[in-house]
């Protein structure tokens, strides 16, 4: 017995070592890239520093400066609030409805399922650029943004995108939206986790289609939905790459709280002015997530219950 | 089975990674130690831009090698973009290089004490101030000492198009031309059927506004750099100048009548482009459907241009301060200046070289380098104080609406003047 004892204990020494050297790639990964930073930035949202010289510490000093800076940062903050609230429900509800579509077991599904993921693949810088000159506005005499010619060729005058400041907000939203196809890995399973019986019996009670989805789909698929928002959120209120490449004529229009950040970090050098930015964010979206858990006890159906 | 194999790859591979991420760092420092047998000393060189930038370093390099084969040049390329935090972050990181290029950041550097002073270098080796162009030093001087040594310098200019002017019956543009010349000249050019405006070039970048504003007599901020002096009536006639020039006599486009990805000057829709010195290469490079020349922007209350600039300097903490100087007194002295000067390009600072046939006659007559030589010579020095990113994006900010909506010009002026006082005083405080 005591043998046995001895060989177990060492067998779970040894895999506790290798606990540890399997475990460390992402352990390093996490206090190098997540854990230190974040500490980090913490402290320096109560400093004052250059890079050059040692920090210095102010106080709330920063923050006081961030509540009184009504030309960046309160315009920054508006400008997010606006792309969460107008671009959150678009991108749901167009998400939703393009995944009721590609979830009918037609011929051929599968193709337009790919050609609607694919944006997905397809990100970042060079798909921005493209899409600056998509939207262009032009004057119209052959020089206009392809969107906009599209449009001239139906009689439509189109909007000035970046170079109004209207539509610069709403350019933005709207690349976002291109790739709302990604969507469909989350909508497509809710959608299939709804059982087929429970649209057969609203059926046989004579229930519209319009009925089905709102009485019988729309219900069970809400933990989905509230996953969405809640993802939705957090993305829009730390929306960067759009409004940085590609600004409306005057930035002031587009501006979101990362570009403000961004800002202040790697062009003026103000790391502890930035790392504030960056703490009123997070706290920011943290009482967010929180109203949105509280609130969904009253909505979102999970089967278990 | 599998996912261990795939475990122990993922580990190797993290510290492989982990092991290449450091190890640039320690090559670095093993580099300027240097005195491993064959007892010559290393400094390490940063300077930014591309294969055209590396051409020219090394073509010094190899004149320098020849003169000094006791000090081993290190030459460390890095992309212009990026460039200034990829110094900054190496400076804080305690890894000091021994001579680095500078331009808009110097002062930044310079205020927090962190470059060594030439003067005495200078003095030593008989190095003199005079020999260079004013504005060149002036930039790099700092509390009275000359803190960096120019390397290239250039000026906003205009570039016109001859063809343009053939076609209205306008004489070129001289040296005594006056904005009044110019506004003259935009409203004949201009072609609304044609696509062809009169002028490009205004806009919210310092150059560009502070070209009209300094000649009208104006100036961002008084010259102690504690007031702002964008509302002073001299600078209000350049801005409105300018305002006029796009909404009133419509000679120049708005950014929306520019094409995305077309170049209007290029394509010859453009009679006077107000535009900085790198204009030149690539027009000779590039324009094959026109005859163009380059002239000295036009002269207001006075005559002059904003200067364009870089130098080299030397990071209190090099190890090889005398070696380093040896670098920097190399670069910017006649040897490296007259390889400078062949390009054809920036005008080397040294006024000696700027002012020879190797210089002016370097495109034979077809471009006339004297009308860059000129503006540089004329030219002031930017108001940089350690917040001149953010005064940047407060004139982006304020004076962008002037130009593409057609702000009231005072009023945006007022609103631009308490916040740009505050950095002022900020900067002032930092010193």
């Amino acid at each position: 017995m005591a043998k046995t004892k001895q060989v177990f204990s060492s067998i779970s020494k040894h895999e506790k070592r290798n606990f540890w050297i399997y475990i460390s790639p992402w352990i390093i990964g996490f206090l190098a890239f997540t854990a230190i930073p974040f500490f980090s930035s913490l402290a320096l949202s109560f400093m004052q520093w250059d890079i050059i010289t040692p920090p210095k510490w102010v106080g709330f000093e920063n923050y006081k400066e961030l509540m009184d800076d009504k030309i960046y940062f309160w315009n920054a903050l508006r400008n997010t609030i606006f792309y969460a609230l107008v671009g959150v429900p678009l991108s749901v509800t167009l998400g939703l409805l393009l995944s009721i579509l590609l979830s009918k077991e037609i011929k051929g599904i599968n193709v337009f399922r790919i050609i609607f993921y694919l944006p997905a693949v397809f990100g970042g810088v060079a798909v921005l650029m493209l899409w600056s000159y998509l939207l262009y506005p032009g004057t119209g005499n052959g020089d206009a943004g392809l969107i906009n010619a599209a449009l001239g060729w139906f009689g439509i005058e189109g909007p000035g995108w970046s170079q109004s400041e209207f539509w610069s907000k709403p350019a933005v939203i709207l690349v976002g939206l291109w790739g709302v196809g990604g969507s469909m890995m989350i909508w497509l399973p809710a959608l299939a986790g709804v059982p087929k019986e429970l649209h057969e019996a609203a059926e046989i009670d004579g229930a519209s289609r319009w009925r089905k989805f709102w009485s019988v789909t729309f219900p069970l698929i809400t933990p989905a939905i509230f996953f969405q928002v809640t993802m939705g959120i957090i993305g829009s209120f730390q929306i960067f790459m759009e409004p940085k490449i590609m600004p409306g004529n005057q930035k002031a229009w587009t501006d979101s709280l990362m570009v403000n950040l961004f800002d202040n970090a790697f062009t003026f050098y103000k790391m502890g002015y930035a790392s504030a930015i960056a703490w009123v964010l997070f706290i920011m979206i943290m009482v967010l997530t929180v109203i949105n858990l509280v609130v969904s006890k009253r909505w979102v159906y999970y089967e278990s219950n | 089975m599998k996912s261990l194999k795939k475990i122990l790859t993922a580990v190797t591979l993290s510290a492989t990674l982990l092991a290449a991420g450091c190890s640039s760092d320690s090559a670095k420092t093993s580099g300027s130690s240097g005195s491993d047998g064959d007892k010559k000393e290393t400094v390490s060189f940063t300077y930014w831009g591309g294969d055209f930038d590396k051409k020219r370093m090394e073509a010094i390099r190899t004149e320098f090698n020849k003169e000094n084969p006791d000090i081993n040049v290190k030459l460390i390329q890095i992309p212009s973009d990026g460039y200034d935090q990829k110094l900054l972050t190496s400076m804080a990181g305690g890894s000091s290089y021994d001579v680095v290029q500078l331009a808009e950041a110097f002062n930044t550097y310079a205020g927090k004490g962190t470059l060594e002073d030439l003067t005495p270098y200078m003095e030593k080796d008989g190095v003199s101030k005079d020999d260079y162009f004013s504005a060149g030093m002036e930039a790099y001087t700092y509390d009275d000492k000359v803190m960096a040594m120019p390397m290239r310098l250039g000026a906003m200019i205009m570039l016109y198009n001859k063809d343009l002017f053939d076609k209205n019956g306008i004489p070129y543009p001289t040296d005594q031309w006056t904005w009044e010349d110019f506004h003259n000249a935009a409203l004949k050019i201009t072609n609304k059927q044609d696509g062809v405006f009169g002028v490009q070039g205004v806009g919210t970048w310092w150059a560009n506004y502070m070209a009209y504003v300094e000649s009208f007599g104006g100036s961002l901020m008084t010259e102690d750099h504690t007031k702002f002096n964008l509302d002073s009536p001299e600078s209000i006639k350049g801005l409105k100048f300018m305002q006029d020039l796009i909404y009133k006599d419509k000679v120049a486009p708005l950014t929306s009548d520019i094409p995305k990805g077309v170049d209007l000057w290029t394509s010859g829709k453009i009679g006077m482009l107000v535009d900085g010195p790198w204009h030149i290469l690539s027009a000779i490079a590039n324009i094959k459907d026109f005859k163009w020349e380059v002239a000295p922007i036009p002269t207001g209350e006075k005559f002059t241009t904003p200067l364009f600039s870089n130098a080299f300097a030397i990071p209190k903490g090099s190890e090889h301060k005398d070696a380093a100087w040896k670098v920097v007194k190399f670069w910017t002295g006649e040897v490296g200046q007259t390889i400078l000067a062949k390009e054809g390009g920036e005008v080397p600072p040294l006024k000696s070289v700027a002012n020879s046939d190797v210089y002016l006659k370097v495109h034979g007559d077809a471009v006339n380098l004297q009308a860059l030589v000129t503006s540089v010579d004329g030219a002031f020095v930017p108001p940089i104080t350690s917040k001149w990113g953010e005064i940047n994006k407060l004139a982006d900010t304020y004076l962008a609406p002037i130009f593409s909506e057609n702000a009231d010009v005072e009023k945006q002026l007022k609103d631009m003047k308490p916040q740009v006082e505050k950095m002022l005083t900020e900067a002032q405080q930092a010193k």
